[in-house]
């Protein structure tokens, strides 16, 4: 079983660190949670602004969670020193799905999925069905890894460390006119591969892909 | 396409299977206890599964046994859709915490997708997707199965929600000053927070109904769009969610005979959902908790209170809340004692950090 997406809007970043500026400042009006964003959550918020899409349904997809900050509890606890409430409240893989939804304040659908390499995969497969009632979607994947450990659990190199893809979609009976193969960009963390090669295939015409469901 | 939940089973700290967990729900026999190897130099009370085996192996045998009751069974016509909060975080944990760095930590152990894989590798499923909405988890996967099958996208789904009991969990919500010192009294005025629990419920699926199934109705989702820990004061968000629900499952509140709430036990959750739900149901439908029983299964509470809404429709009870010595004032119907009832309706709620909600309505099928 197929629904075939039409690709309206795409926005990718990435960066081998952390980005210097995701324009915060002028996204996020409110200091108090500016200050307190993931940098899943920067990258996510920068890339639903770029596109003008704060007000629609939102599929987001990270594949390792908010390594920063998990492994500031893991450090916290092993080291017997208190553990932060932020740090906590902001290590749950939907907080960027969470601080989207305040700073815009939608109200929506609003989900998050983890597969690791296949989040990208994921996150198309869940906006194509959830398309069919909402029509048009908002669809990020964000993957934040420049952290302590990074070299230890960064075991496929990728040299990116901070990448964000974003796409806005709808459900369409139309064909095809993407064909999508299984390519691989060894420099970026493999949970976005699928939307990257979308992306890299996008043209001036209509831009329509199948996206398997099973 | 109508869908039918065929067949579901559980385990949490309150029972190996959903028949022990629902007796145990009846008799007001909390399997929550008092744990010191958690937060150190401290006891605190936890639903920790009382059994040794192995958490994954835990989670397969649950699988296996809703498969074995199912008339019939193609993994590869199946598709499986996980909710977790923490995945494989206790296995990151165990190699943190004995080498003191992240050495022998891997990604595909440490992530959520771990469950997932496990499962493809044991059962051969089609394929499968996981969501990690916090406490909303598992909630979340039925919702999108609902959608699956109702539009006729696929026949099949298993739904697991599972949740092991983490370090980094229980000491974050202390953190956070939302884990109850003593046994959690939900809905009770001098609630005190949550219990953290483990949990691992499996529920099968299906366009095709089979003898004994219960029938999900309608889902609702909503975003509070206030604050990553607190809900929204007057429950907006959960009040977004009921509605939605109730509309898709073309009921009216009166239709509904009980209410599974969220009932966590924080001070924040039980007020403004005790709000919510008597802004749409005014102060007669049955309503309670189960958590003071179970713990709060983080993102297996979901498919475990669907698990467990279903036996209430099967046993024609409604389940009691425990642990109230003195009702919260609000104007719900709370339910202190198991009423004998035929329940046809029911609506089970599930919030989450970040304010996610989704409510999930389920009905009783009459036997063709």
């Amino acid at each position: 079983m197929k629904i075939n997406l039409n690709i309206l809007a795409s926005e990718f970043i990435a960066d081998d660190e952390k980005f210097t500026t995701l324009n915060e400042k002028e996204i996020v009006s409110n200091m108090m949670i500016r200050r307190r964003l993931t940098r899943n959550a920067r990258i996510a918020i920068y890339l639903a602004h770029k596109l003008d899409a704060f007000d629609l349904p939102i599929v987001i997809g990270n594949a390792y969670g908010e390594v920063v900050e998990t492994f500031e509890i893991l450090k916290a606890i092993n080291e017997q020193k208190t553990l932060s409430p932020t740090h906590f409240q902001n290590s749950v893989h939907n907080t960027p799905a969470s601080y989207l939804s305040i700073i815009a304040e939608n109200k929506g659908y609003i989900t998050t999925v983890s597969d690791l390499y296949q989040t990208s995969n994921t996150v198309l497969k869940v906006g194509a069905i959830k398309s069919l009632k909402y029509k048009k979607m908002l669809l990020i994947v964000v993957d934040s890894i420049d952290f302590e450990c990074v070299d230890i659990l960064n075991r496929c190199s990728i040299k990116k460390k901070e990448s964000g893809i974003a796409m806005i979609v709808e459900a369409t009976a139309k064909e095809p006119t993407i064909k999508l193969g299984n390519k691989s960009f060894k420099e970026y963390s493999p949970s976005l591969w699928k939307m990257l090669e979308i992306h890299e295939k996008l043209s001036n015409k209509e831009n329509i892909v199948a996206i398997d469901i099973i | 396409m109508r869908v039918y939940i065929n067949d579901y089973n559980a385990t949490c700290c309150a029972g190996m299977n959903i028949e022990e967990i629902f007796d145990a729900i009846l008799k007001k026999k909390s399997g929550v206890s008092y744990q010191d190897n958690y937060i150190d130099n401290l006891s605190i009370p936890l639903g920790k599964i009382q059994d040794d085996t192995d958490f994954f192996e835990l989670i397969k045998q649950n699988v296996a046994k809703t498969i074995k009751n199912l008339p019939s069974f193609n993994p590869k016509e199946v598709t499986l859709l996980v909710g977790s909060s923490v995945g494989g975080m206790c296995f990151a944990e165990d190699a943190y915490f004995k080498d003191h760095n992240c050495e022998n930590i891997t990604a595909e152990r440490l992530s959520i997708r771990s469950i997932a894989d496990e499962l493809i590798d044991t059962f051969g499923f089609a394929s499968a997707t996981s969501f990690s909405t916090a406490c909303t988890s598992s909630s979340a996967a039925i919702d999108l199965a609902y959608d699956m099958i109702s539009n006729d996208l696929v026949k099949n789904v298993i739904i697991v929600g599972a949740d092991e009991l983490s370090r980094s969990a229980v000491n974050g919500f202390h953190a956070l000053g939302i884990a109850s010192n003593a046994p959690t009294k939900p809905f009770d005025s001098m609630r005190q927070g949550i219990n953290v629990a483990e949990g691992i419920a499996v529920l099968a699926l299906s366009s095709n109904k089979y003898k004994g199934c219960v029938e999900i109705l309608g889902c609702g989702t909503s975003s509070d769009a206030y604050n990553i820990t607190h809900p929204h004061p007057e429950g907006e968000g959960a009040i977004a969610a009921m509605r939605e629900a109730l509309h898709n499952a073309g009921l009216q509140p009166s239709d509904i005979d009980y209410i599974n709430a969220h009932g966590t036990g924080t001070v924040a959750n039980d007020e403004t959902e005790a709000l919510a739900i008597s802004a749409i149901f005014g102060n007669q439908t049955p309503t309670s908790s189960t958590k003071a029983i179970t713990g709060h299964t983080l993102g297996a509470c979901g498919a475990l209170e669907v698990a467990i809404s279903a036996m209430c429709i099967k046993h024609k009870i409604i389940p009691p809340s425990a642990n109230i010595d003195n009702k919260l004032d609000s104007d719900i119907n709370l339910i202190l004692n198991p009423i004998k009832s035929d329940v046809r309706y029911i609506l089970s709620n599930a919030f989450g950090f970040g304010g996610g909600n989704v409510s999930i309505v389920i009905g009783s099928v009459d036997e063709d």
